[in-house]
């Protein structure tokens, strides 16, 4: 493995958390661009990130729940009745 | 004691400042659903995330009036959230915090098996797509608790390095190692549940 493509891949992690300064951004940035291989690992960290966050986050808090909280707020008004 | 302020004296509660609790209930109710998802992750119990959901709410909203506007809601939410939720729940179970986890899993254990097999390239991680929602987040709620918050702060809600670090009350440093060991075991146990589930062939 080529050194460019080692520090690119040691620092993948931080990259895609942004938690990078702009100019170090840039540098890895214009690697992965050049470097499908790279690219290719980085896109698929991203993914499996993208695959976590949108199952693991997914729950809806039940109805119960819900009214629970609301009346824990002191409701009733802010929901009005649909019909009279 | 708590990083996050609780109102003080001079703060009328939410229930005697309708502007206040109205603008509780515009920002703080549209984030929860979010906050029942991580106080399932975190219980792993429905009954325990109902409890922890209202604790939480609870607490957030008895410190509502220290709360300075414009500054981030959310990260401000979380921070009960895991106080709570560390306070509680972890002395309820009598638990340690557990950081200990396989160390010798490789960064690329999962792409290197992947694409060794009859994916196509780039197609690695569309083969995980086909996994159901239960299976990955049993993977993430069987971690090790250090690594599993860590992991659902950042890769779920989207916290930084520092936010996390001052939720959890740890130097940066560690946030990045438990994340770095946290998402390497995650994705172990990713693989472990495809092969499970005849989705890919051991390699």
């Amino acid at each position: 493995m080529k050194p460019e493509c080692e520090e690119a891949l040691r620092d993948i992690e931080r990259f895609l958390d942004e938690e990078m300064a702009p100019s170090e951004r840039m540098r890895l940035d214009s690697h992965l661009h050049e470097c499908s291989p790279c690219m290719e690992r980085a896109d698929f960290k991203r993914q499996v990130r993208q695959l976590v966050a949108s199952r693991c986050g997914c729950d809806e808090i039940p109805q119960a729940l819900r009214d629970k909280v609301m009346q824990m707020l002191g409701e009733p008004h802010s929901t009005p009745p649909s019909s009279v | 004691m708590y990083g996050w302020g609780v109102s003080t004296a001079q703060d009328a509660p939410p229930e005697e400042d309708p502007a206040l609790r109205a603008r509780f209930e515009r920002d703080v109710v549209p984030l929860l659903s979010g906050l029942y998802s991580s106080a399932l992750r975190m219980t792993r119990k429905p009954a325990d995330a109902e409890d922890l959901v209202q604790e939480t709410v609870l607490r957030a909203y008895r410190g509502f009036a220290g709360f300075k506007e414009g500054t981030n809601l959310k990260a401000w939410l979380y921070r009960i959230l895991t106080n709570s939720f560390i306070n509680t729940y972890r002395k309820k179970q009598r638990e340690p915090v557990t950081v200990e986890g396989p160390d010798d899993i490789d960064e690329w254990y999962l792409f290197d098996r992947l694409g060794a097999g009859s994916v196509e390239p780039s197609a690695e991680s569309e083969v995980l797509e086909q996994l159901p929602d239960e299976d990955v987040q049993q993977a993430l709620e069987a971690l090790p608790e250090g690594f599993r918050m860590a992991v659902l702060l950042a890769d779920v809600q989207g916290f930084s390095y520092k936010e996390i670090a001052e939720m959890l009350d740890i130097p940066i440093g560690t946030v990045m190692s438990r994340l770095h060991r946290g998402r390497k075991a995650l994705e172990k146990a990713l693989w472990d549940t495809a092969v499970e589930r005849g989705i890919v062939r051991e390699t």
